[in-house]
This record gives C-alpha cells, structure tokens and sequence, in this order.
C-alpha cells in the first residue's frame, strides 16, 4: 500500500508541477464552479481554483506526503492497523487538497474540517492517554478556528457569495465587521499562532511520518495558506495584532526550543518558530514571500521529522536527546540528511530556507515597522540557529549515549530514500522557487549593519547554542539558579497549562457542582429514584390487595356495583 | 412448548362460535348466551389432569366469569325498569369479564396457573367480546365509569407490573395496562379498538410463542435457560421492546395512532398523559426481564439442547418489524 500510494501522490505532483509550469508561463489559471443551490440571490457553488499557487502547492503537499506515505511503510511496518494509517493519511492529504484548490469559503470549511478531524484521529493514533490527551486539545484548538469559520460564513451571507477571491479587489470584505478578524482568528488556530500554541508539540504524540507531513505541508500551512488567499483584504487592526502575536510566536518558540529535550519537540518548535516567521511577513503584505517560505520549510521540515523518525526508530524508540549522540558514526546517511535540513532551516546559504528565509529578513528589516518586532526577529534567527547547533552537538557531535548494545544503522531502504530525494530538494529547491516564482528580483537595500545583522546573530546563536551546551564531568548546571525563569520559558511561557487547565478549571469545577447537587444529588434523589421508590411503594401496596382469596374479589366486584348504581338510582 | 389434545381442537370451536354469537348478538340475552358458550369452552382449555394448578385457575376463572355473567343477566333484566342504572352494570360486569382495573385482581392469578397457550387466548382471544359489547353501551354515564377503568387500569397495571419477577404475571399485568388503552380506544371509535387490538394481539403472540417454546415463567429464565441461538434472544427483546412501544416497532403505531385520535377528538389530555406515562413504567419492566440478558451477561449452557427456532416463532416475531415495510405503502398509494 505504501508503493502504490507514493506511486499515485507522485504522479498526481508530477501532473500538477508540469501544469503550474504551463500556467505560469503562459499566465492563465482555471476556475471550475458548479452551482449547487441559489437562494435569496445568495449562490452556494463549489469552486475549484487551479492557478500557479495552488497547482505549485498541491504538488508540494503530494510529493511530500508521497514520500512520507512510502517512509511509513518503513516506519510503521508491523503496525497492526497499517492500512488503516495509510488510509487516515491519504484522507488527510485529500482534506488539503480541498482546501487548497477552493477559494470559497464554503469549500475551504470542508476541507478545513477534515484536516481537523484527522489530525485528531492521527495524534491519538497511539492509544494512550497522553495521545488522548494531546489529541483533545489538538481538536479542541483546532475547533476554534472552524467555529470562527462558521461564523465567517454565517458573515458573508451578507456579500451573496462565499467566494472570497472576488472579492479580494475590493473593499467589501473589509467592510463586513468582523469578518477578516475572524478569519485572521482561523488561521491563527491552525497554524498555532501564540494564544493557541499548545497543541502543535502536543500533538507530536501522533506517529512521527504524520508528524513530518502535518508540520511540513499540511495541517499548520493551512491558516497561512488561507491568510495567502484572503491576503489582500487584511489590513487595520487584525494585521496589526498578527504581527505582534507572530513575531512573540517566533521568539516564543525559537527559545523554547532551546530548552527541550525531545527531539520531535524540537523540530515542532522550529516549525512553530517558521510559521511565526511566515505570518510576520505576511502580516507586513508580502504574501508571495510568505507562499515562498511555506514551500522551502515544506521540504526541509519533513525531511527533518523523516531523519528524527528514522533516529528514533533506530535507537530504541527514545526520542530524549540526552540519550542520543555521536550518531554520525552509526547512522551516517540519516545524520547527513539531517544536518542537511538543519542547515536548510538556519538559512544557510545556497540551501533550500537560506533563499527565503534571507530574502524575508532583508525585506522586513527594509519595510516600515515597529522596533519591538524587529529584535523579535533578530533574536528568533539567532535562536534559530542556536538550538539547531545545540541539537547538532547533542545528536551529531557529541559522545555516544545510546544504550549499550544497541543495532542502530540506516539499513532500511524504504525510509532512507525518500530522505534521500527530499535531502535533494532541501538543497536545490529554494534556488528553483525563487527562479519560478519571482519573474524579477526584490529590489532590497539596506545598510551595511543591517545588512550583516541577520549573519552576525546567526554565527552568535550558533557559537553560543554549540558551546553552552558542551558538558563534561564537574560542570554546573548553572541554569538551575534561575530555575522559575526556566521553567517559564522551557515550557512555551506555561501555554499548555493555559490552554488546558486555564480554560476548562472553571468549566470541569461548576460541571462538577451541578452534577453533585443536581443529577448525583436533588435530581437524584426527587427524580428518578425518588419517582422508582414512590412507584414501588405503590406496587406494595397494590401487591397487598392483590394477595387475597377470590371471595374477596368477588365481594369487592358487588360493593363497587351497588355503589355505582346506587348512585344512579 | 404447544401441546395440543384432540379435545382443545373441539372446545377452540366453541370459544370461537361463543365468541362470534356473542360479537353478532341482537339482544342481551343472546350475548349473554354467547358468553357463556365461551366460558363454558374456555375451562376444559384451562384444566389439565396432570397438574393442579391449572385446575385452581380454571375455578378462579370460572366464578369470576360466572359473577360477571349473572351480573350481566341481572342487568339485561333491570333494563325494563331501571333506564338509567343498567347500563353502569352492564359496563361493571364487562370490565370484570375483561379484567380491567379496579376487577382485575382475578387475571394473575389465574394466569399464572396455566400454560403460555392459554395465557394467549385468556388474554387476546377472551376481549374480543366484552370489549365489543361495551362499546354499544357507550352513553355519557356509562363513560364516565370507562374513564376511570381506563386510567386506573393503565396505571394498576403499570405499578402492579414492577414488583414481578414472573413472566406470566409481568404479561398479566401488561394485559391489564393494555386495557387501560383499549379502553381509552373504544372511546374514540370502534376502528381505532380493533387496530390498537390487533396489533396487541401479534406482538403478545410474538412475546408469548417464544417464551412458550423455551418454557419461561421466571424472567431469571432468561439469563440462565438455553436461550441459546442469538437471534432467538433478539426476538425475545424485539418483542418485548414492540410491547412496550419503542418507536420503530410495532407497538409504536397504535400508540401514535391513539395520541392523534386524542388530539383530534378532543379527549382529555390528562387522560392521554396518565396513558402514556403508564407505557412509561412498563416499557421499564420489560426492559428489566430483556436487561440482564441483553447487557450484562451471555450464559452459554453448553449441555443444553440446541433447539432452533420454528419458522412460526421465527416469522411472529419479525411481524414487530413489519413497520419497516410501511413506506411500501406509498407504492400501493401512488
């Protein structure tokens, strides 16, 4: 199933690869609507868009989980619901598929929906109750942004069509009250922006092949993708409060990164930290750049979860960095690939993020914002490279941890491969992404200590992430003197405690009173026993009149008939 | 488990020709007649020589029938002087015949003495003509003694049901709360009796067939005898739930049909309510006897004898799904 699967994503990204090709250089793009039912001069349609970005994306997302789906059938072998996980997945792709060929919103919920719904399915995929656990706040968060969806619907009733992308021109979705805020809010929960941070390590409880097509293509670019399309009619306030909450996400993540120790949450933070980058830019109108970084980090973020999968794999099912190093002497292939997407991710030149991730800062630093955000951003690309040069320390370089007897190797084809291909892409598909979707080159000019900024917080972070992690014996664990700042930043700014404890003590508490004093307690016991033992008491008692001889009977058949007709008479 | 003597083949011609003179009688007198040619058939169907059970029920039965009878008579003599008290004695002496509630301590015991056959026919069979008899002496008096049988039938019958643990007993007092709503039926009109009796009639004969041919008479029976083959133990609880109401079934529709000649003629609500709070109670107690079984626990006895289901069995029980053929209908219709 994995074979046929890969076989069939990667001709479906072949297809639409050479079709964004064709329409990007002849310039003209497909629009299919179907009509479904028109009332109240308000068309239902279902549209499928088909122009270079979705055509580009769709390829993307296909190849990604093509190679993804033939990874798992490495990584997953001798799961007993394999094809049931392989389903879950294509499902999964399908769901972003609709989303990313519909420029309508009616459309876009559906497959909106789906990604929710499987994602939920996917993260509890391993039954217990930490998977449980992360898959509720995972749906949960995730349902936030599809009742803001709803509501943006129930919204644009008023504009007599669903199909935002008209109207992307004018001033009319704007003018709605609420509506881009709404929207804004949607793609804020699926891409994991600040308040709703939570659930994307979280959900890092699902299998890691998920994992890598969740963080590199699918479930989080979503809210980007869909702020992509609506892009043009953000603006005010809502774009405002998004760069704010983007550039914290950033900084948020890329710091936090710096104090985990689980390798897949690592990798979840890197990628909490990219979206935060992708929103930023976003929020300051560069749509196409922030299209542009999507795809790069697609290609290198899965081809990082694919090496942590296949690391964990092979050592033993751990995925505690303390319990890895020295892993270049074992595992050289899945290592390099995973140097490689480390690399990719810090910008390093001529690698696959180095031509957006540069470009974005160049651009940020050259446009019109706020200082605040500006050393967000400094400092999250330094952070970038700081935990990625900790992880490679303690991964790559360091000294061997793993167990003692122990078969880790890069043997198994059926993974190492599509690590392989999409190792090539981190390499070369920035530089083909930006030759495709930039006719002609950004025009960036800047200072030259701005210029250099970017590359001397990057060395810094790098230096300080390799060497303040190096440890031998008798070293202090001087961090531990400011432990409670640690803590705080260590673990997303207490985001999960918020995001669970905060908002359901309240609700868990009152339920809890009410059940104790109203259905386990008043209601209880006037109610249903109450009403159980009245009635059996009264079946006592018909139970003693019914225990008697037929005289009886008899006798009280002629007391009631004189009475009636006595009573006539 | 039927067994059937040559005998019962005779006095099962009797009850019915009892029953149809009864049903097509012009006078009083005739009726009564009728009557009694259906009682006199019934006992020799009640009494067996191998058991004295059966025996003491066919005497309970049969004072209490041949009170009703005489009562009856009485009553069809009184009618040349007495114009308006008569009727009520009619009525009394049928309620007792029929064994509604407040007359209905008789049916019980008397039910629990026989077998599952004669529990049938004591409580289908053995209506048809007292029931039809009150619905010609329907006056506004007379009515009000119907009223009150009707509710307190529902409701004896509901309460009496829950402190049962016998089968027998538990379908008597189902008997006594279907009164209630027979009752209530020939108050509306004549039809709606004859509907709400048939359908009664297929699904008791569904709940019935099945514990007679596994033998049940204590609803511990039902965990532990050999209801062996599962679909036997769905019929069972298809049935029962088709007694009780629930919505798919075939219970269902005669109790709808009730609760819209209610709305549409203008009958009590109170009284319609009192009605269906009773179905209430005793859609609990049939649930009591299908619980256990159903949810808890599946006894498999291995030693016991496999025995199949007969297709008689097998296709009354399915008659509770027959509403699932009701959108044919439409093809007979249009």
């Amino acid at each position: 199933m994995y074979l046929s699967s890969m076989l069939f994503l990667c001709l479906l990204a072949g297809v639409s690869l050479v079709s964004f090709l064709i329409m990007t250089f002849k310039d003209f793009s497909y629009f299919v609507e179907w009509e479904i039912v028109s009332f109240n001069s308000c068309s239902l349609v279902m549209t499928l868009v088909m122009d270079w970005k979705s055509m580009l994306f769709l390829s993307f997302v296909s190849l990604i989980s093509g190679m993804v789906l033939f990874y798992s059938g490495g990584y997953m072998a001798g799961d007993l619901n394999m094809d049931r996980f392989m389903y879950l997945v294509l499902g999964f792709v399908f769901s972003m598929g609709i989303l990313i060929v519909s420029p309508n919103l009616v459309s876009i919920l559906l497959g909106w929906d789906g990604l929710g719904l499987v994602s939920y399915v996917l993260v509890i995929y391993y039954q217990n109750e930490k998977s449980a656990n992360a898959g509720m706040l995972t749906a949960l968060s995730n349902r936030i942004g599809d009742v803001a969806i709803l509501i943006s619907i129930g919204l644009m009733f008023d504009m007599g069509g669903w199909s935002f992308i008209f109207y992307n021109d004018t001033s009319k979705i704007s003018d709605i009250g609420g509506l881009v805020i709404l929207v804004t809010l949607a793609a804020m929960t699926k891409s994991a922006q600040i308040p709703f941070s939570a659930w994307l390590p979280a959900a890092m409880a699902a299998p890691t092949p998920v994992s890598a097509l969740v963080h590199s293509s699918t479930l989080v670019t979503a809210g980007v993708y869909l702020l992509i399309r609506f892009g043009p009619s953000l603006g005010g306030v809502s774009k405002f409060i998004l760069l704010l909450l983007a550039s914290l996400t950033m900084f948020m993540a890329g710091l936090g990164a710096n104090f985990e120790t689980d390798l897949k949450k690592i990798i979840a933070l890197s990628t909490l930290s990219q979206l935060g980058v992708m929103m930023v830019i976003l929020s300051m109108g560069f749509y196409n750049l922030a299209f542009f970084h999507l795809l790069a980090h697609a290609l290198f973020k899965a081809l990082l979860f694919m090496c942590a999968g296949s690391v964990t794999h092979h050592a033993g099912g751990s995925q505690d960095i303390r319990m890895m190093g020295g892993l270049i002497y074992i595992m050289p292939l899945s290592i390099t690939s995973m140097n490689l997407g480390n690399l990719a991710l810090c910008g390093t030149p001529f690698l696959a993020g180095f031509y957006s991730k540069d470009l974005i800062i160049e651009i940020f630093f050259s446009s019109f914002m706020n200082e605040f955000c500006f050393w967000l951003l400094a400092l999250a690309t330094g952070l970038t490279v700081c935990y990625t040069f900790r992880l490679i320390y303690y991964t790559v370089s360091g000294d061997y941890n793993l167990a003692s007897l122990g078969c880790a190797s890069d043997s198994d084809y059926i993974m190492t491969w599509p690590m392989i291909c999409l190792g090539a892409g981190s390499i070369v598909g920035g530089a083909f992404l930006s030759w495709l979707i930039f006719p002609s080159p950004y025009m960036v000019c800047l200072p030259l200590g701005l210029k250099l900024l970017a590359l001397g917080v990057s060395l810094l972070g790098g230096f300080v992430g390799y060497v303040l992690n190096l440890m031998t014996e008798s070293y202090q664990l001087s961090s531990l003197k400011n432990y409670k700042l640690l803590n705080f930043v260590g673990s997303m700014w207490f985001m999960p405690f918020l995001s669970t404890y905060s908002s359901s003590y309240m609700f868990l508490t009152t339920g809890q009173k009410y059940h104790q004093a109203g259905d386990a307690g008043w209601l209880e016991f006037y109610g249903a026993q109450g009403a159980y033992s009245g009635f059996m008491v009264c079946s006592k008692y018909l139970q003693l009149a019914q225990d008697n001889s037929v005289k009886v009977y008899m006798v009280m058949f002629l007391v009631w008939l004189i009475f009636i007709t006595g009573s006539l008479i | 488990m039927l067994v059937l003597k040559p005998h019962h083949g005779l006095f099962l011609i009797t009850l019915l020709a009892g029953l149809l003179i009864a049903v097509s009688s012009s006078s009083w007198f005739i009726l009564w007649m009728g009557l009694e040619l259906n009682l006199m058939s019934f006992i020799p169907l009640l009494s067996s020589s191998e058991n004295r059970y059966p025996a003491e029920s066919a005497l309970k039965y049969f004072l209490i029938q041949a009170l009703g009878s005489s009562s009856l008579l009485m009553a069809s003599t009184l009618s040349l002087f007495m114009s308006k008290a008569w009727t009520s004695i009619v009525l009394l002496s049928l309620l007792l015949k029929t064994g509604a509630a407040p007359f209905h301590f008789w049916l019980p015991p008397v039910m629990q003495g026989i077998d599952w056959f004669q529990c049938f026919i004591l409580m289908t069979i053995q209506k048809i003509a007292p029931i039809s008899m009150m619905s010609l002496i329907l006056t506004n008096l007379s009515s009000l003694t119907l009223i009150s049988s009707s509710i307190l039938s529902a409701t004896v019958g509901a309460l009496g049901g829950l402190n049962q643990t016998l089968t027998r007993k538990i379908l008597a007092y189902s008997s006594i709360n279907h009164m209630g709503w027979m009752l209530a039926a020939i108050s509306v009109n004549e039809q709606m009796w004859a509907i709400y009796f048939m359908a009664y009639s297929l699904i008791t004969l569904s709940v019935v067939s099945i514990f007679s041919s596994k033998q049940i008479f204590h609803i511990n029976q039902v965990l532990t005898t050999n209801i062996y083959p599962q679909t036997t133990k769905m019929m069972l609880f298809l049935s029962l739930l088709s007694l009780g109401g629930v919505p798919p079934l075939l219970g269902f529709f005669p109790k709808m049909m009730m609760i819209q000649e209610f709305m549409s003629s203008q009958l009590s609500l109170l009284w319609l309510s009192i009605l269906l709070a009773s179905a209430l109670l005793t859609l609990f107690f049939y649930l009591r006897v299908a619980n256990s079984s159903l949810m808890l626990s599946s006894l498999k006895t291995k030693y016991s004898l496999q025995t199949n289901l007969s297709n008689f069995i097998l296709s009354s029980s399915l008659l509770n799904m027959s509403p699932a053929l009701y959108p044919l209908l439409l093809l007979i219709s249009y």
